[in-house]
This record gives C-alpha cells, sequence and structure tokens, in this order.
C-alpha cells in the first residue's frame, strides 16, 4: 500500500511539475516580449 | 513553483497596469506643459517646477528636461510663418519610475528591467509667440 501511495505521489508530483515548468516557460516568453514592448513605448519621445 | 505562478498572477497584471498608467499620465502632463511652451515661446521657470512637483506626485521623478528653458537663460522662440522650422519648439522628459517596475519577472525566472528603466516622453510644436 504504501508503495502504492509513493508511486502515485511520484506520478502526480511529476505531472505538477511538468505542467507548472511549461506554464512557466509560457509565461516568461509572453512577460520578456511584453517587457520588451513596454521598453519601446516608455522609451519614446521625440 | 505552483505558489509562484499563482503570485504572478496577481501581482503581475497590477505591475504593468502601474507602468502604463505612469506612461500615460508622463504624456499627459507632457502634452499639457508642452501647450504652455508653444504659448510662451519657452518653459518658464515656475511650469518648470510645476512641472517637476508633477512627475514627483506620482512618484516618477523627473531626471532631465530637453526644452528651451528660462531658468537656463535661454530666449523665447518666436513665431515665424517664414520659417517653420525657426518656430519650433520641443519638450522632452525624462523620468524614473518609483519603485522599480515589473520586477514580478522575477517570479517566473524572466527577465527585470535594469536599474537603469526610464519613461521618455516628448513632443513638439510651432510656438505661437509674437511678442519676446
Amino acid at each position: 500500500m504504501t508503495l502504492q501511495y509513493l508511486l502515485l505521489g511520484l506520478i502526480i508530483g511529476g505531472i505538477t511539475l511538468t505542467i507548472s515548468g511549461a506554464i512557466t516557460a509560457q509565461l516568461s516568453s509572453t512577460h520578456n516580449s511584453g517587457l520588451q514592448t513596454i521598453q519601446q513605448l516608455t522609451g519614446g519621445g521625440f | 513553483m505552483v505558489a509562484l505562478i499563482l503570485s504572478f498572477f496577481v501581482f503581475g497584471a497590477l505591475d504593468y497596469w502601474a507602468i502604463l498608467t505612469k506612461h500615460q499620465y508622463a504624456e499627459h502632463l507632457m502634452h499639457k506643459y508642452l501647450q504652455r511652451i508653444q504659448v510662451e515661446g519657452r518653459l518658464s521657470t515656475a511650469d518648470e517646477n510645476s512641472l517637476v512637483a508633477a512627475f514627483t506626485s506620482f512618484s516618477c521623478p523627473v531626471e532631465s528636461i530637453t526644452a528651451q528653458r528660462e531658468s537656463q537663460g535661454q530666449p523665447r522662440i518666436l513665431r515665424n510663418p517664414g520659417d517653420l522650422d525657426a518656430s519650433n519648439v520641443s519638450l522632452r522628459i525624462t523620468c524614473r519610475p518609483v519603485p522599480q517596475p515589473l520586477l514580478t519577472g522575477r517570479l517566473i525566472r524572466a527577465n527585470v528591467p535594469g536599474a537603469g528603466f526610464r519613461i521618455i516622453v516628448g513632443g513638439s510644436m510651432l510656438s505661437e509667440r509674437v511678442t519676446p
């Protein structure tokens, strides 16, 4: 029983880590793009 | 990691909103004083002090002002229909948002702007000032 719980924990933990890693990568990419846009916008003027 | 992502969702949006609002406010103020320059032919000392105080009031202290300024002893730029380039007046303001914006990127290991992040707004018009 303990082994089953351990395996279940590993599977769920692995899935959670994979999904959150993918979300973080996507968010990071979007954030960097937004940051670049904001820097161009706020560094404007003429 | 999940907590960091959730924190980013909550505070990241506030971060973007705050800096874009500051930029919008800086643009509005720049246009307000540019119109005064258009009438005056230069940025008067009183207007300059008022401008600096206005920017400080929304946590964006002015770092530099590029314009024809009375405080620097510069003469007025006068209306000149014969040579429009000669009657061009401009205003460019560089300010530093406080606190430093967009730091929430650290939560998701993304880029953050350096300490040199500044808001720069500016514009130009033709002077309407006739008398020196």
